[in-house]
């Protein structure tokens, strides 16, 4: 007697359970965290800044020679910048907006590679001699945070 | 309360046939009364099959001998942890078991997902579902594991007392946690090839789960050598069984996915054979599971026979069909730009890498389906032994070690001559001095020779990315050594952690070839008072003693171990003679160190004589294996460790609307 209850209850349950969402009619629509499926620009992008990345790595624990690493991190940044530049012509953004930091992985390319009218306004990093732009908080070199400090920049870094 | 067991499966199979046509169905339709029910509809199994395992749980712990799975593995003097991993122990429990972790995970993928990947989600839930409503189909229809008896034995037949070990109430939940969790995986891939989402974020959302399925596989196949080694009595602990070849050729392709998704991170790459790897190490956990069940190869492993083998072949075609269908679909959208740029480069080592672990878990299928299909054709059984395992992996086992040399010394995308000549000088240096000291020491062997070379090398090159790595933190950031070192760790986990599983892979290589190549084996009839020398150890027979208790009577040998005129301890190999099913058993017993093992069986004792038959085996570096093992636990817990950035971005959003277009 009490099995045949708790059968019958057990059934109960899941089938209400299951067919809640249909007799409650349409659940609002939760807030949807995007998991993020990058174009195919962004990965790009984000392809080229992760093996700029990998690429000082292994210059710097001497996997890659002085000549190797230059002309590899040449070709890397043209990269960088082509995505870079592409996915802001597809977005519409000014390239005022663009240097004003909307890019950090751009700033980090020019702030290590050097030589931009950008990068030379900001400073050297006092613990590697890097140079970086206005708005770094952190050493593109070193990764150190820079004393006079930039705004926080909330992106997602590519990590691996 | 095995009605309301058997309720419960019933149930759970009509709640997940019900799940898999919403979420299909609500996925196409995009009507999400449909997703949503489908998603309780994945609860509710979990809950259903939860309960399921705890009715006969409680039907085990209670002795209800009536029922047939009870009475059949446990008795009334079956030890408490025994009793429970009786739930295991058996074929129908097993498959409940199974059943139960696969609902556990959906239940948590569900959780995970509740406000992510919501196109994809109808699919997973409906691939995990399916796999659930196989299995529970299985036990629904063919055998029901609360089937009662005609009558009440008073006594069950007891758990086979081979199982009846401490390794036993691990090793089957470690290999199930990863046999089962492959399902995730392939669930998100199947999802990605209907939905048409091909980047990477299926990817990213089931790196963890691979990883933590690579995990408990490697764990499974270590936790069931120990307990081969343990138990079996026969010196060794692996001996390309079927039933370990099913364990080992999912742990062989999820090892090169581990490595060849790390290129489609980096350069969009390889995305048709990662869809394949994460599509064959599902289906070879399905097909090893079948190996298991069938009874189609006899093994020293397979306690649960039965006629379910067709079942899972039929499973794994349908699984196999659609899957590889879809991804047929889907070529035209999996074409990618990009190619290698160099042959010297870290993506062209770990390409070798996975072909070679491929070719390995090819080989090892070849081996296992080789001796049925000989049958099918030409009507001989032919076997196919150790000798044809060792003689093909051997070689590709050491070019595998030789590649987790290489691989971290070599730069990525390209590698000049020069810096690969300055990177590897230590390193090979290293390996030469190994294989000399190797060979002025007496080692004979060609292949230990160059294995021993090769891990030295290896170990070398890990430990000077480790020594390099942190010498550049040093030098940059004035660091000390310690904060440089787990600096270095903690910015890149995955990279280091993998390192770290490295060290512990070589280290089960080297227990593996000094185990098989060097080991010494004696047999020998002593009495009281008499020794043999094994290696630099003596053996000193002292005499037998008797314990006994209601389960089990047991006769120990107790002998006394020297080494150089020194006692250092003794081991006491036991015969037991379990009272049900009366079946006589061996434990060995083994004098462990770092060196060596010194494993002692005994084979008989003649009372009247007073003489003990003794099996002995010195089996050089063993342990080496099991610490090997810790390591890998330690980098693995490294590699899934949360980064920074993760733990932040759980806590604020990951990424500022309106910078990336969703496609």
């Amino acid at each position: 007697m009490l099995i045949t209850l708790v059968g019958l209850v057990l059934v109960v349950l899941a089938a209400v359970y299951v067919a809640w969402p249909l007799l409650a009619g349409t659940p609002p629509e939760e807030a949807v965290e995007p998991v993020l499926e990058a174009s195919d620009l962004e990965k790009e992008k984000d392809a080229a800044l992760l093996a700029i990345r990998d690429t000082d790595f292994d210059h710097s624990v001497g996997k890659l020679s002085d000549g190797d690493h230059a002309a590899l991190r040449a070709e890397l940044e043209q990269r960088a910048l082509r995505a870079i530049a592409a996915l802001d012509a597809a977005s519409g953004r000014d390239a005022a907006g663009r240097e004003a930091g909307a890019e950090p992985g751009l700033r980090a390319v020019r702030g290590h590679g050097g030589g931009t009218p950008e990068a030379a306004s900001g400073g050297f990093c006092p613990s590697c001699g890097h140079r970086f732009g206005r708005s770094a908080t952190f050493c593109a070199g070193c990764g150190k945070k820079l004393p006079s400090g930039g705004r926080p920049t909330g992106r997602r870094r590519a990590t691996s | 309360m095995g009605e309301i067991g058997r309720l419960a499966i019933v149930l759970g199979f009509l709640v997940a046939l019900w799940g898999i046509g919403a979420s299909v169905v609500g996925g196409l339709r995009r009507n999400q009364g449909l997703i949503a029910s489908g998603m309780h509809a994945a609860y509710a199994f979990s809950a259903l099959t939860g309960i399921a395992v705890l009715a006969l749980l409680q039907l085990l712990l209670a002795r209800d001998f009536n029922v047939e799975y009870v009475a059949s593995y446990s008795s009334s003097t079956l030890p408490l942890q025994y009793t429970i991993a009786a739930l295991w122990g058996g074929m129908k429990g097993s498959l409940l078991w199974w059943t139960f972790i696969l609902a556990t995970f959906n239940a948590i993928v569900q959780l995970q997902n509740r406000r992510k990947n919501r196109d994809q989600m109808p699919y997973v839930t409906a691939t995990l579902l399916a796999t659930g409503a196989f299995f529970l189909s299985l036990l629904v229809f063919v055998t029901d594991p609360f089937e009662r008896l005609p009558f009440t034995p008073t006594e069950g037949s007891d758990l086979n007392p081979l199982l009846q070990n401490y390794w036993m109430t691990i090793h089957p939940p470690s290999l199930y946690l990863g046999f089962v969790s492959t399902t995730v995986p392939f669930a998100f891939a199947v999802a990605a090839l209907v939905t048409g989402k091909l980047g990477d974020a299926w990817i990213r959302t089931t790196r963890r789960w691979a990883l933590f399925s690579w995990f408990f596989l490697s764990l499974g196949n270590l936790f069931g050598a120990a307990w081969a080694y343990v138990v079996l009595g026969w010196g060794g602990y692996w001996a390309w069984d079927p039933v370990e070849n099913a364990a080992f050729m999912p742990w062989l392709t999820a090892t090169a996915y581990l490595h060849s998704v790390m290129i489609q991170e980096k350069k969009d790459m390889l995305k048709v054979w990662n869809m394949v790897l994460v599509i064959l190490t599902f289906s070879l956990t399905i097909f090893g599971t079948f190996l298991t069940r069938s009874g189609v190869i006899s093994s020293v492993h397979s306690f649960t026979q039965s006629g379910l083998g067709p079942f899972f072949l039929i499973f794994l075609g349908i699984a196999l069909a659609i899957s590889l269908g879809l991804l047929f679909w889907r070529l035209p959208l999996l074409k990618s730009r990009n190619e290698l740029e160099s042959i010297f480069s870290r993506e062209a080592a770990f390409l070798l890498n996975n072909l070679i672990l491929v070719g390995i878990a090819f080989t090892v299928f070849w081996g296992t389906v080789f001796p049925v299909l000989s049958e099918w054709v030409r009507g001989v059984k032919i076997t196919v032994g150790p000798p044809f395992f060792n003689r093909v992996n051997a070689p590709l086992g050491i070019a595998l070690v030789f590649l987790m040399g290489v691989g971290p010394v070599i730069a990525w995308r390209r590698a000049s001559w020069t810096s690969l000549q300055r990177s590897f000088i230590g390193p090979v240096g290293a390996g030469v001095g190994t294989g000399l000291a190797a060979l002025l020491l007496g080692a004979g062997n060609f292949y230990a020779i160059v294995a021993f070379s090769v891990s030295a090398f290896a170990l070398a090159t890990v430990g000077s990315e480790f020594w390099r790595g942190m010498r550049v933190r040093q030098q940059m950031m004035g660091e000390a050594p310690w904060t440089a070192l787990s600096r270095l760790i903690g910015k890149n986990r995955r990279r280091y952690g993998g390192y770290v599983i490295h060290v512990g892979v070589v280290m089960v290589f080297i227990g593996i070839v000094a185990s098989s190549v060097f080991r010494i084996e004696i047999q020998k009839g002593l009495t009281a008072g008499q020794a043999v020398e094994v290696g630099d150890y003596t053996l000193r027979f002292e005499g037998v003693f008797d314990e006994s208790d209601s389960h089990v009577d047991i006769r120990k040998a107790r002998l006394s171990v020297w080494e150089d005129g020194k006692q250092l301890g003794e081991v006491l190999p036991e015969k037991r003679f379990y009272r049900k099913p009366e079946q006589p058993t061996t434990e060995v017993s083994i004098w462990s160190t770092l060196g060596a093992d010194l494993y002692v069986v005994l084979g008989s004792y003649d009372t009247k004589s007073g003489t003990g038959v003794f099996q002995v085996f010195l089996n050089p570096m063993i342990s080496w294996m099991w610490i090997g093992g810790f390591v890998l636990v330690i980098g693995t817990v490294i590699c899934m460790w949360p980064s920074y950035a993760e733990r932040t971005a759980e806590a604020t959003s990951r990424v500022p609307a309106g910078s990336r277009t969703a496609t």
